[in-house]
């Protein structure tokens, strides 16, 4: 009896030790497994608050605010001062820009982008004065039209198209003009005023797209052109001609037409076709060409004219035709040649360039240094616009979407 | 009087021969030898130097006396002068080519041909990815879709355009027709297959059979790939500023968002995609709403990770992109006016 409770008791013992040891081991892979997922779990940044955006690495709110204008001061009511020659209007990304008359003065027009809030500068005095106050979240494009109107196009949560019509008010409330329009819906695949309302190139049911003219509200609307395919960029020149390019890419094919009685070609077959029209009935045309591996531009002063190669490399969607009888073009050029592929890469935002400014002869086929920009600035152009009286070349930095201004006489 | 009776002989000739020739710049006796007359280019567009050349089984053009008519005017003559070339007019011109040979025995060939100057221009897109408001071409990914649209300019002499239904199309994609009729403009095809290149071309036809055009795209099949973009909490994703290589922020989180460029889907977080996530080597569940983005948050932590993607899906077999991109969270300074990604220093 004695030999059976000693045997128990080492059994027992026994026993009881294998489960501690269990029980130890379990703790110790439980505790493994926990370290593991809070390393995930920060990895993810599960593990920290809300971020505020502020503190030692800088407030993006703070830099919003300072981003309007570097020189001169940015409100109306700080003394005006001339700006420099190349003035960059705001270091906040904007959406969009354009002139505009108000009051018989001409005012460079644009949309920030975080806010679709609209803002009215004063080339000449630098005065920057915000217009809106209503809240349109991240705005990616951006125009504006005759008539105090806007077009301001966002990106659903769904990865759809928005695209929001409006106009300003002629009173204002707290100092800013109300903002009403409509959306037009994600259809739109691009959109342009025209003198009286807008022209929109949308997807039809069977997925091609359609040209339309209506109402800035989006009624009233005419079929201009069906297509069965064909991607394009519309733009709308001054004097009421609606222009399609193809979209581009390096070494494709593409074409690009004026659309009146018909579709009247302006260049056919071009690779890598990028193409700037002239508003006048001589319509000439800069035809950028991109052939994959280089990239080249040439003037045609008429339809019926040989085009003429020029001795700057870039592509047309830089350049931008002078308003008025001159035959002047400006272009900025980048100060490098550019790898293969330009095009491609650049929609894609994987290349930049860093621009200069040159005046292209659109009669004689020659071009001119006219200003080099600051090297430090690194300013790769797109969507360059000249003001109506020929004074003003406004543009956006393609690197981080900033607004410049360049005066064309010094 | 030897020479004389020569001279004789040879104005006689001539004047025999003279008003020959001039009749035949007018109208031919349609007893003549046919011949063959080649046009290149075959559907010469307006202003377009075409080159005819003749040939013949019949008549020996080498030893022929060869002369050249553009509406009824000779524009070039020669002794086995079998090529020329003419400039085609403007749209709704159409230039008359005669040419007649003329062999040593008298054994006469003609031929005439019409040009009548016609444009067509192929467009297409594919119904592949790309992010909205992308203004470059989409290209065609694996599996795509290809839409073409011909744009055919026929100009009649009194300027009239012939409709789009006076016009019967025929569409090829290689050497096989895979659609045609009166007015179909434009067709919806397959596009290459993977790694592939195909040819859609398109020939055009005036129902009176007078005008005739072709056009023709070569379309590569692309590989998708994948691009990484800054999301930002106010600016939303920075298209236009992609990351590539190693790239610097003075963010203390970063949320990045992959677009799939030219893959064959209508959306980049469609449920048929698998993003696969992995922060330094750590694979990581994605977001199951927005599986595109990602948020890395650095918990103060400055120096390099390497964010890893491979995307594949259930839908498209072929579909595999993957990327690698480094990211170097820097130590202090504010967003705006630095160099922040790809951006030279």
């Amino acid at each position: 009896m004695p030999r059976h409770e000693t045997t128990f008791r080492y059994i027992g013992f026994a026993a009881i030790s294998l489960l501690l040891i269990g029980l130890a081991g379990w703790y110790f892979f439980i505790s493994r497994q926990t370290a593991n997922l809070g390393e995930v779990s920060e990895a993810r940044g599960f593990a920290v608050g809300v971020p505020s955006f502020t503190g030692s690495r800088g407030s993006t709110s703070e830099n919003i605010a300072s981003g309007f204008a570097d020189a001169p001061p940015a409100t109306a009511e700080a003394e005006p001062q001339r700006p420099p020659r190349l003035w960059r209007v705001s270091t906040a990304p904007v959406a969009g820009a354009g002139f505009v008359s108000v009051s018989s003065t001409t005012v460079l027009r644009y949309v920030e982008r975080s806010t679709g809030h609209v803002f009215d500068v004063d080339p000449m005095t630098g005065v920057v004065t915000r217009r809106t106050n209503r809240l349109i979240p991240k705005v990616y494009e951006a125009s504006v039209g005759k008539g105090d109107t806007i077009v301001a196009r966002t990106i659903t949560d769904a990865g759809a198209r928005e695209t929001f019509v409006g106009s300003l008010g002629t009173t204002t409330v707290d100092g800013f003009t109300p903002l009403t329009g409509t959306d037009l819906g994600p259809s739109i695949r691009d959109i342009v005023f025209d003198s009286d309302g807008v022209v929109f190139l949308a997807d039809t049911a069977s997925g091609g797209s359609q040209l339309v003219r209506a109402e800035i509200d989006g009624s009233e609307p005419s079929v201009l052109r069906v297509f069965g395919a064909g991607d394009f960029n519309l733009s709308l020149l001054t004097d009421g001609r609606i222009i399609l390019v193809e979209k581009p890419s390096s070494g494709m094919p593409g074409y690009a037409y004026a659309v009146g009685n018909g579709l009247v070609p302006l260049a056919r077959a071009v690779p890598g076709l990028t193409l700037a029209a002239r508003a006048s009935s001589s319509t000439a045309v800069l035809i950028g060409a991109d052939n994959g591996s280089s990239l080249s531009l040439s003037v045609r002063p008429t339809p019926d004219a040989a085009s003429l190669t020029l001795d700057i490399d870039t592509v047309a969607d830089k350049c931008v035709w002078m308003p008025g009888l001159s035959f002047t073009a400006y272009c900025a050029v980048p100060q490098e040649d550019p790898a293969p592929g330009f095009l491609t890469n650049w929609h894609r935002g994987t290349v930049h360039t860093t621009d200069s400014w040159y005046v292209v002869d659109g009669g004689a086929g020659t071009s001119d240094s006219f200003f080099e920009m600051k090297s430090d600035d690194a300013i790769d152009v797109e969507r360059p616009t000249m003001d109506g009286g020929g004074n003003f070349i406004a543009f956006m930095n393609a690197r981080d979407k900033s607004l410049w201004l360049l005066r064309i006489i010094e | 009087m030897a020479s004389h009776t020569g001279k004789a002989w040879g104005i006689l000739l001539c004047a025999l021969l003279v008003p020959f020739l001039s009749y035949a710049q007018v109208s031919l006796t349609g007893l003549e030898r046919p011949l063959d007359l080649a046009m290149t280019p075959e559907y010469p567009a307006g202003g377009d130097t075409v080159t005819f050349t003749v040939s013949s089984y019949g008549v020996d053009l080498d030893r022929s006396a060869i002369v050249w008519y553009a509406n009824g005017k000779e524009i070039a003559r020669g002794n086995g002068l079998t090529t020329t070339t003419v400039a085609a007019g403007k749209l709704g011109t159409a230039t008359e080519i005669t040419v007649i040979a003329e062999e040593q025995d008298g054994l006469i060939g003609s031929t005439q041909a019409t040009i009548r100057p016609t444009e067509v221009d192929l467009l297409w897109e594919a119904d592949s990815y790309s992010p909205p408001y992308f203004r470059g071409r989409t290209l065609a990914g694996t599996n795509a879709t290809i839409r073409a649209q011909a744009i055919v300019r026929f100009v009649r002499p009194d300027g009239n355009a012939i409709p789009e239904g006076d016009i019967i199309y025929s569409w090829y994609k290689g050497t096989k027709r895979i659609a045609s009729g009166r007015g179909k403009s434009s067709i919806t095809a397959p596009g290459p297959t993977l790694f592939g290149t195909d040819t859609f071309s398109v020939t055009a036809e005036s129902v009176d059979g007078l005008y005739h055009g072709r056009a023709s795209a070569r379309i590569d099949n692309v590989d998708s790939t994948i691009e990484l973009y800054e999301n930002h909490p106010l600016f939303g994703v920075l298209y236009h500023r992609a990351l590539i290589g190693s790239a610097t922020t003075l963010e203390t989180e970063l949320k990045v968002t992959a677009v799939p460029y030219f893959a064959h889907i209508i959306a980049p977080h469609e449920t048929s995609l698998a993003y696969e996530w992995a922060l330094d080597s750590t694979a990581l569940a994605a977001d199951p709403d927005h599986p595109e983005t990602f948020t890395i948050t650095t918990n103060n932590y400055t120096g390099p990770v390497t964010v890893e993607l491979s995307l594949t899906s259930v839908a498209d077999l072929f579909l595999k992109a993957t990327g690698t991109w480094e990211i170097v969270f820097g130590e202090s300074g504010s967003f705006f006016g630095n160099d922040l990604f790809g951006r030279p220093q």
